[in-house]
């Protein structure tokens, strides 16, 4: 099938099989490796991208899924060379260490804040429950999550 | 100091929180095919009949491996040292299948996806063999046909110190323990990459923790030069020990020695529970002895270790274990027994820690047992029992030196509350019939390195460039835990420079220096640290001697200051690095290097205390994390936040292991190999961890630093453990305490 | 080459559907459906997406009926107004599904779809008396939600209809739905427990009450409702009623279903739904 979706603001067009996974066509169609595969069944939330303003697992979405649809990954989110304020926190605040869960938890943090600009730390624990990170113990993550939203 | 103890980002930070940073499976090579791997359906069996005919026809599709046509070769996937000694049991494919998702043959193609779908088109037809997925239908010998080395190894035993005599008031408490099998669960599942070029040199990307090793071992595995093969360490997404056995390595080797094009294969996340490796299901029965004060007499220990398909590392996982029982607590009289069995079950290997969480779990289970029989607090009785400062440990003669294990408690104690909850706990339980709240306590030691029971030692070069700034070979292994930033900081704080003034290229064969240990044993910071310090040190002298030479000036006069160099004789002569690397260039005509050997020489005790709060719903068996607090004896925090950080990552796995985490095994013998049912816990169910370090700058390691990767995960699983038995007064301590081993253990004491 | 229909009006749809072979899969948001379909588990010959039909994706009040579409999302069900001033029970379910990413996803449509025991969406639909309607190449059929499931995995859909909607009679009656715990073990094991209470004062005049993840379909307990009749709400009626639960377990779950644990959790349950309850009355 043809596809036709906007793909970190642009318009893209590309042909697919429909049950292709957007990771996979995200990851080998398009070369946007940013975004990881750490368990293809919606559970560790390396995958998570945006789409229409929502967290979803790029690994249960089909390409049949996103005609018209609006798709932010990690790549997306630099403007102008300029990093987002949640990656350039997230550097500053140690929250990264392995990175694998970092490009995901970036994005569900992404979406927890375009919904949600000063989440309390419930709030935060809930709209991260669905990102692993197995180095952590989430501390760090929680705290950048929070100076962001302060800082913005 | 200016930097360590500081807190910085690990060093690819930007990398990481941009997507840009390459992990192996984000690899792409000119040329590159895919692989996939063929696993078996059946426990245990005999591959009777193999059609690969279906899979060649399919367009992309390159070539098949399998087991009559690759190297057949017995290996063992522990080695990673030249002419290590080791039993030899597995193949890269096996006819003789011995576990669900043991490597049959594997599909080379253009792309996964295609490799993917030929597997699936491999047709199989098995002879069934009877199986065993627990160790004690191993010994009864249910599966002797698994290999000519037989199936149940032992017996290894020990015993160290004399036994008192009982003066007829000893108290004996018995204990059982079982650990089920956890996988390590690093987010970056496992992939490998290999290239064969035209030079006849085969270089291997992967993440792992040694990059030597994997070249001793593949080389010996296809009788190549060691000087034929190259590894390359890429990124690592988390390993917790399951990076560090060579699992996908010999795989993308095989494929790309005979197909000549770049070979990647990546494991999803099924395959890299049941096919990599998980840390060993125990069986402990012990016997702890103590006076009625609460001297701690004698402990009897037997363990049954569970291999599972193939021998690995497990005889040694069980020697190492038995080598731990004097590291936290003194007492005069030691005996321990361990058999390791091989079942038709996914094999077991090195798990963060190397043993001492699992020795832990058992011991402080006996502790908790113990206090309650004494009626002597928990954090009282090991009070009582805990190596002081420069005792020796019994069983090697080694002085512990400035272990921190009474300091850890005390301190705990009070940031813990611990008297003050004990009264609140009381009054809780009391007015509460469903939730009950406990505390627990728990105390481990670990090691910094092998020393004295292997060789460690290892080499770092420095050298400065034309800039000014410095390159330091170290060969390291990032595990994503920040070793390079750790060790840019070390190097920058004795050289008197910015830390991104040091560049450390991590671990490849071909550019740095040859180190035959690899990031093990939580030796990295502290031996291949010391070492950097030491370099770094030498470094310094060869570049006032440079100056001096330049200058015509004495040794004794320069003085370093920055990126400066001057002689406190003409103090406006002042020559940055740079400029002094050119007049050594033009002029000296040598390079500013150093190069520096360090051998291991001692191996300090190391411990934490933590110390867990809960409430167990005793209607459902789920249980709650309220407060948590970590003590690290950690000597001197090089990057202070990450130290944090680990302990609470290490605190968090460690409370999975005790409460949710383990691979669970349908009748048939196929494994649940999923993160549906394999329970890691969350950000909304995580404790948030409190970290107190103890700093006494007072060891051999850089800067006084001691290990901290590993030991801030050795006490975790027992603290909740103890916590979940002082709430319901229970001796459970069969992991993981799922609310049905919880429920069920309540429903038996309902009816009792 | 795989085909694929993705109708973007009411219009389009019986074209869309009258295209499907009994190979076909209707996706929604296909949080269960990509993990079968990439493991190769389901090998269809056509995928139809119905998630760009705009009344598909709303929930309204007509009458005394509320409306849901099926490709409404959990996320949408769990924060709309008509849903938790109305259907407090559904808006539970929804906002227990997961995590947010599936929730983000996961529709109530394919909550059904799927028909695993496990679905928690399914028992509330049985409190509430929900009706699906179910679109065809021929126009459209109404049917009780309870006639939908035939066995795990397998409804009375044909190859060519799909679910459009689903109506909600507005409930007479106060109503919530726990599961059990969010902290799972080996197996999806919990007990989803919906209830439905209308009190006289403090005392029950009539309760309904449906059990998840017990059975093939959720369970009604009857018997328990009517011991209820005209009582109070205190813990000793709260566990008598969760022995009713726990009785049905004993006798009719095998045990590799968990059923130790199922029976003795089953007091945790039904005394948590009770106290949610408690608080909207």
């Amino acid at each position: 099938m043809t596809l036709n979706f906007i793909l970190n603001g642009r318009p893209t067009e590309l042909e697919v099989s429909p049950d292709k996974r957007l990771l996979d066509l995200l990851r080998e169609d398009l070369g946007l490796t940013g975004t990881k595969e750490g368990c293809g069944e919606g559970e560790c939330g390396a995958c998570t991208v945006i789409i229409d303003g929502e967290a979803m697992h790029s690994c249960l979405v089909l390409a049949c899924q996103l005609e018209g649809k609006s798709v932010l990954t990690i790549e997306g989110l630099e403007q102008n060379g300029e990093l987002d304020k949640i990656q350039k926190i997230f550097i500053e605040e140690t929250a990264i260490q392995c990175g694998f869960c970092t490009t995901g938890m970036i994005m569900s943090t992404k979406a927890l804040l375009m919904h949600n600009p000063h989440p309390t730390e419930t709030e935060i624990r809930n709209a991260l429950a669905g990102n692993i990170c197995r180095c952590s113990g989430y501390t760090q993550i929680l705290r950048a999550v929070k100076r962001t939203s302060e800082e913005a | 100091m200016v930097h360590v103890g500081k807190s910085y980002p690990i060093h690819d930070a930007l990398g990481k929180a941009t997507g840009r940073t390459v992990y192996a499976g984000d690899m792409e090579l000119k040329g590159m095919l895919h692989m996939a791997v063929l696993f078996s359906k059946i426990p245990h069996g005999f591959v009777k009949k193999l059609d690969y005919s279906k899979a060649m026809e399919l367009p992309g599709v390159v070539d098949v491996l399998y087991y009559g046509n690759t190297c057949q070769k017995e290996y063992n996937r522990y080695h990673s040292q030249y002419r290590q000694d080791l039993i030899h049991t597995e193949r890269i494919f096996n006819q003789h299948v011995r576990f669900v998702g043991d490597r049959i043959a594997a599909v080379v193609a253009t792309t996964e996806e295609i490799a993917r779908k030929a597997v699936s088109l491999i047709e199989v037809e098995y002879e069934e063999y009877s199986f065993a997925l627990d160790a004690h239908e191993t010994l009864e010998g249910k599966i002797d046909n698994m290999d000519e080395h037989g199936s149940v190894f032992g017996s290894i035993a020990n015993e160290v110190g004399t036994r008192p005599e009982n003066d007829g008031t000893f108290v004996e408490v018995d204990t059982t323990t079982h650990i089920d099998r956890i996988n390590h669960m690093a987010m970056e599942t496992h992939a490998a990459v290999a290239e064969f070029d035209s030079q006849g040199e085969l270089t291997i990307y992967s993440p792992n923790q040694t990059v030597y090793g994997i070249r001793s071992f593949i080389a010996d595995l296809f009788d190549m030069d060691y000087n034929k093969v190259r590894v390359v360490k890429t990124t690592m997404g988390g390993s917790f020990g399951g990076k560090q056995e060579w699992v996908l390595e010999p795989l993308v080797a095989a494929a790309a020695l005979r197909v000549k094009r770049p070979v990647k294969l990546v494991y999803n996340r099924e395959e890299s529970i049941r096919s990599t490796y998980c840390r060993a299901p125990m069986y402990f029965k012990n016997k702890f002895t103590f006076t009625p004060d609460g001297k701690l007499q004698d402990v009897d220990c037997d363990l049954l270790l569970d291999a599972g398909a193939y021998l690995g590392n497990s005889i040694n996982y069980a020697r190492t274990l038995g080598s731990k029982f004097f590291r936290t607590y003194r007492y005069p009289h030691e005996t321990f027994h361990a058999q390791v069995a091989l079942t038709n079950t996914i094999v077991s290997g090195a798990f963060r820690g190397w043993s001492s969480p699992e020795f832990n779990i058992n011991f402080e289970h006996g502790m908790n047992m113990a206090a309650r029989k004494l009626g002597i607090d928990p954090i009282e009785l090991r009070l009582k029992n805990v190596i002081h400062e420069g005792d020796i440990e019994l069983s090697t003669g080694l002085n512990l030196g400035d272990f921190k294990g009474r300091q850890v408690l005390e301190l705990g104690r009070e940031k813990f509350d611990w008297e003050n909850r004990k009264k609140e706990i009381a009054e809780f339980n009391a007015q509460n019939k469903r939730y009950k709240r406990g505390m627990g306590v728990s105390l481990g030691g670990h090691v910094n390195g092998f020393y004295p029971a292997k060789p460690d030692y290892t080499r770092v070069d420095m050298c400065v460039t034309e800039s000014g700034t410095v390159r330091c070979g170290v060969t390291l292994h990032d595990h994503g835990c920040g070793t390079v930033t750790a060790f840019k900081m070390i190097a920058a704080e004795e050289l008197g420079i910015e830390v991104d003034q040091v560049r450390i290229q991590e671990g490849d064969t071909a550019v740095t220096p040859q180190d035959f240990v690899g990031c093990f044993s939580s030796r990295t910071t502290y031996v291949m640290g010391r070492a950097t310090q030491e370099c770094a040190k030498l470094l310094k002298e060869r570049i006032k001697e440079h100056f001096a030479v330049e200058r015509g000036c004495d040794v004794a006069d320069v003085v370093l200051d920055g990126m400066t160099v001057y002689s406190t004789k003409e103090p406006d002569v002042v020559y940055t690095w740079s400029d002094l690397v050119y007049a050594s260039q033009q002029r000296y005509q040598h390079e500013i290097f150093a190069s520096y050997e360090y051998v291991s020489k001692d191996n300090p005790g190391v411990c934490g205390g933590h110390f867990a709060y809960v409430e167990v719903d005793t209607y459902t068996g789920m249980v709650k994390i309220l407060d948590y607090l970590a003590v690290q004896d950690i000597g001197q925090a090089i990057n202070r936040e990450i130290c944090i950080a680990q302990t609470q990552g290490a605190s968090v796995m460690g409370a999975g292991a005790a409460l949710t985490e383990h691979v669970h095994y349908r009748p048939n013998g196929v494994p649940f190999a999923n993160l549906k049912d394999y329970h890691l816990l969350n950000s909304f169910e995580a404790p948030s961890v409190r970290v107190e370090l103890i700093e006494n700058h007072n060891t051999e390691g850089p800067f006084g630093a001691k290990t901290i990767g590993e030991v801030c995960h050795v006490p975790a699983s027992a603290a909740v453990v103890g916590a979940v038995n002082d709430a319901l007064q229970s001796d459970l301590n069969d992991l993981p305490l799922t609310p049905d081993k919880i429920t069920a253990y309540l429903k038996n004491r309902e009816e009792r | 080459m795989m085909k694929s229909y993705a109708p973007k009006t009411m219009a389009e749809l019986p074209a869309s559907l009258a295209a499907l072979t009994p190979e076909s899969k209707i996706v929604g948001g296909g949080t269960d459906f990509v993990i079968r379909l990439h493991s190769g588990a389901v090998q269809p010959d056509a995928l139809c997406y119905l998630g760009h039909i705009p009344e598909l994706k709303k929930i309204e009040k007509q009458g005394d009926t509320i409306s849901v579409g099926a490709y409404c999302t959990m996320t949408q069900m769990e924060h709309d107004p008509i849903v938790r001033e109305y259907l407090p029970a559904l808006m539970d379910a929804a906002a227990d599904v997961g995590s947010l990413q599936i929730r983000n996803n996961g529709t109530i449509g394919g909550n059904l779809g799927n028909a695993s025991p496990a679905g928690d969406l399914i028992p509330v639909m049985y409190l509430y008396d929900a009706k699906v309607e179910i679109a065809s190449p021929n126009g459209t059929r109404i049917v009780p939600v309870t006639d939908v499931i035939l066995r795990p995995g397998k409804t009375i859909l044909e190859a060519n209809e799909a679910f459009i909607r689903f109506l909600f009679p507005v409930p007479a009656f106060k109503s919530a739905f726990v599961k059990l715990g969010s902290r799972k073990k080996v197996t999806i094991s919990r007990i989803g427990v919906a209830l439905g209470l209308d009190m006289d004062g403090d005392y029950v005049r009539e309760m309904k009450m449906f059990a998840g993840a017990v059975a093939i379909k959720p369970v009604a307990f009857e018997k328990a409702c009517d011991f209820m009749k005209g009582k109070t709400i205190n813990e000793q009626n709260v566990l008598d009623v969760a022995g009713f639960l726990s009785d049905y377990i004993a006798e009719n779950v095998a045990p590799e279903f968990d059923r130790d644990y199922k029976v003795y959790a089953s007091r945790g349950v039904v005394t948590d739904v009770f106290d949610r309850i408690l608080g909207r009355l």
